[in-house]
């Protein structure tokens, strides 16, 4: 019975390379995601119009390097790593610039050199028998799945990472405390915020339920950010979160005190009609967060920036226009009750080591992140020297304007380094080369962001689902056991996808929009 | 016993003995010997380095006190520090939440801190620019900080004023890449530079007559690899082109001749005679002079060097 199971894994190798995951989350990046990025990243507009650039397509060429003298000639992983070059191809973008109303050609322009994997797509090593192989001086049997940079072997390690896009409930304390907190970290195009709801008793007085999220120092009550969203009405704000009597008293004694805050006349709101009812209360709550957000300034910017700051970086993976902003309320609403439920010990707060609430990020999402600031900071730079030379009066000219410096260097510099944007650092780490075994084992880890000072010991705990998945073996000892993981031996790793394609198939299904179900 | 100080310091290159110039350094005994006779000629040298090991980067990065070297291609010559921009104090512990806002504006006026003030402005400026155009050029570092050098002293000299930053800047460019032995033509430069070939050529004679610059005129010798390499021309046809150039300079047919116009023709022989054909054209196009340039050239080789060409 062994033996037929060995026969299912040597049949998985002879068709999947052993690092499969690092190349095909590469090339998915490198075929797919670069151009999505680009094509996302805001146009350069300068003198408000009068000019901008339009990008089109990118093309990445095979590694080559340019020498000295200015030669240019092939250069193969080999020779890269014995020369301490970068083993990185070019890439080309179409871009052109648009004056007014007229558009000029576009030209292809040298934006920067990116460092590219081993036995990638672009790669020079890609569908080489084992005899060519040899001859262009490789080990037939070296996986690939890492990069070299300035001459050394750098693997990108995969990241383990709370799965985001989710709400996470966690109970703080005891059970007998009655607090708890419920996190989301919403991502969209890079940009990560975390927002925490949290249930506590205060300790003079104040709500129990209070949210925070990015640019908005403090805390702010869960009530005033959702009248802030559009529910206007006490009614509205209550039996969206529950239908439990218990719940929405609690809501209730929310919204009385922080109506107290307020300062409202009660003469005033009685000669209102419901809907001016509505506009009012809305109001107020805006400029409760404005004071919180840019306190001192005219009531004007104070409001514009409250609203700005609610479309931006609040879930911004729901959206970040205006209109979002009711389903926005309804998620946070969504959001409470979930919570409510932990504190009256209906719903058990979610297991964080279970593994549908984790996700890994492999070296094309890693990458991802990293060309997408590397982009934004050409553009600015770009932006910066079509500026200057408007300045002097010269024509502008989009190819004098690009400095491929500025994205090569960002990249490069992130790779050999190990400090990656986002302020994580060991992200790339040099290639273990101590045995065949050693190259395989670093370039399959899975690591965990966690401190490795602190115990952690629930997250360091194997749990039943890593089967299948993550080796139950395989870990260091010494501070970083259990945070180092190393995956399973038939593992193959998904590639996320946009979840719009998938809420618009099912809409031409037939299931309703939630915002549609709510109102009626 | 050496005792004069200036004696000490001196770097021998020959072998006072034998006058070797194979000089090994054992720096397991601190010694230098010479390759050929044996004989010590210096020994208790002092290692330079530092008194620490590190087995790792992360070891080697903790314990070094040193920074990066020292550039002249910065316009602080790379003295000047930043704050980290990792919110840690020196414990590794975070900095609160509410310093964070003054940390981030220490940052920016420790950044503006850095330009003080007209001049070193406009040197930071003609740096950047330097910068761009030796990266569009893909010029290594060292011709780099060669141009840097070179611009740093027409300022001094003040031989900026009245002139545009980016015409010097180009001109000192052109300089280094002729002094590093890897020249580009004043086509290439004015290309990527934001001005004509005519002010860069003019500015160039300036700073070359100002600064007591002599270079010699460039080889066609060091034109070949690159416009090979563009014509996709192997080696061989390479090292053919160089014998002919040199055979021409024994001849003094080179004298009083364009340089890129001696390689291009050169190249043209090499790849007829080695069967890697290209038209006249093609060379012409590569090294940005005319047909009839290398007709001319071509001529004259051929005339004069007996090679046996067949058209």
């Amino acid at each position: 019975m062994k033996k037929s199971a060995w026969g299912l894994v040597d049949a998985f190798f002879n068709q999947y390379n052993l690092v499969d995951h690092h190349i095909k989350s590469y090339n998915d990046f490198v075929n797919n995601r670069i151009q999505d990025i680009i094509d996302i990243t805001e146009p350069i507009v300068l003198e408000q119009g009068e000019y901008s650039v339009k990008t089109g397509k990118l093309e990445i060429r095979k590694p080559f390097t340019k020498e000295a003298d200015g030669s240019k000639s092939m250069v193969y992983p080999t020779e890269a790593r014995l020369r301490n070059l970068t083993y990185s191809a070019h890439m080309y973008l179409d871009m052109a610039l648009i004056k007014g109303d007229e558009e000029q050609p576009p030209e292809k322009v040298y934006i920067g050199e990116l460092p590219l994997m081993l036995k990638s797509d672009i790669c020079h090593l890609n569908g080489l028998s084992e005899r060519e192989l040899i001859a262009k001086g490789e080990d037939p049997q070296d996986p690939g799945g890492y990069f070299i940079v300035n001459g050394s072997e750098r693997a990108i390690v995969t990241m383990e990472e709370i799965a985001p896009n989710k709400i996470i409930l966690e109970r703080i304390g005891e059970v007998e405390d009655r607090r708890a907190r419920a996190i989301v970290t919403s991502i969209k195009s890079g940009f990560r915020a975390r927002i925490t709801l949290e249930y506590r008793k205060p300790r003079k007085k104040g709500v129990f339920l209070r949210i925070s999220f990015p640019y908005v120092p403090g805390e702010i009550p869960l009530v005033v950010l959702l009248r802030a969203l559009g529910m206007g009405t006490d009614e509205e704000i209550v039996t969206s979160v529950s239908d439990e009597k218990d719940m929405q008293f609690l809501l209730i004694d929310d919204i009385e005190t922080s109506n107290q805050a307020f300062n409202i006349e009660p003469k005033e709101l009685e000669e209102m009609t419901l809907k001016e009812r509505r506009d009012y209360f809305i109001h107020k709550a805006v400029k409760y967060i404005g004071n919180r957000v840019a306190k001192g300034m005219t009531e004007e910017y104070r409001i514009k920036r409250a609203e700005d700051v609610i479309d931006r970086y609040l879930l911004p993976h729901i959206g970040v226009e205006p209109e979002k902003r009711e389903e926005k309320a309804i998620y946070l609403a969504e959001m409470t009750e979930m919570l409510l439920q932990v504190i009256f010990e209906v719903r058990e707060p979610h297991d964080k080591d279970h593994y549908t609430n984790k996700r890994l990020r492999v070296s094309g999402d890693l990458m991802e992140d990293l060309f997408r600031v590397a982009f934004t900071s050409l553009t600015r730079d770009m932006t910066y020297q079509l500026e200057r030379s408007l300045a002097r009066g010269k024509e502008p000219s989009v190819k004098q304007a690009v400095r491929s410096d500025v994205l090569t260097e960002n990249i490069k510099h992130a790779i050999a380094t190990g400090n990656w944007v986002g302020g994580r650092a060991g992200v790339s780490q040099l290639l273990d080369r101590t045995s065949y075994m050693g190259t395989l084992s670093h370039l399959r880890r899975v690591v965990s962001p966690l401190s490795r000072s602190q115990p952690h010991f629930e997250a360091r705990d194997l749990h039943p689902t890593q089967f299948g998945k993550i080796c139950p073996n395989e870990t260091p000892e010494g501070p970083n056991c259990g945070l180092v993981k190393n995956l399973a031996l038939l593992v193959k790793i998904s590639e996320g996808s946009e979840p719009q394609e998938i809420e618009d198939l099912i809409k031409k299904m037939g299931v309703l929009d939630s915002l549609v179900e709510a109102k009626s | 016993m050496k005792y004069d100080v200036s004696e000490i310091e001196k770097v021998e290159t020959k072998c006072p003995e034998c006058g070797s110039e194979k000089l090994i350094g054992d720096y397991e005994r601190a010694e230098i010997v010479c390759g050929a006779c044996g004989l010590v000629i210096d020994d208790n040298l002092v290692d330079m380095g530092p008194e620490w090991r590190a087995f790792d980067h992360e070891q080697r990065d903790k314990r070094t006190r040193v920074g990066a070297p020292i550039t002249y291609t910065i316009h602080d010559k790379g003295l000047s520090t930043m704050i980290d921009w990792r919110n840690k104090d020196i414990y590794g512990r975070d900095i609160p939440a509410r310093n964070r806002a003054q940390w981030y504006r220490l940052r920016k006026w420790q950044r503006k801190i850095r330009i003080s003030g007209a001049t070193e402005r406009n040197l930071a400026f003609a740096l950047s620019e330097l910068d761009r155009d030796s990266s569009r050029l893909g010029l290594p570092r060292s011709v780099r900080e060669a141009a840097s050098v070179v611009y740093r002293s027409a300022v001094d000299n003040k031989l900026i004023r009245g002139r545009s930053i980016e015409g010097v800047v180009a001109a000192s460019l052109y300089a280094a890449c002729r002094r590093c032995n890897v020249p580009r033509t004043l086509d290439e430069i004015a290309e990527v530079s934001r001005v004509s070939k005519k002010e860069v050529g003019r500015t160039y004679r300036f700073l070359t007559r100002e600064l007591n610059i002599n270079l010699p005129p460039t080889s066609p010798v060091d034109y070949v690899p690159r416009f090979a390499s563009e014509l996709g021309l192997s080696g061989k046809v390479q090292s053919k082109a160089i014998e002919i150039i040199e055979k021409a300079m024994e001849r003094g047919l080179t004298s009083g001749r364009g340089p890129t116009g001696v390689a291009a023709a050169a190249l043209y022989i090499a790849s007829v005679l080695l069967g890697e054909r290209k038209t006249q054209r093609d060379v012409a196009d590569v090294a940005g002079v005319t047909e009839v340039t290398i007709r001319n050239r071509y001529k004259e080789l051929t005339e004069q060097l007996v090679m046996g060409v067949t058209l």
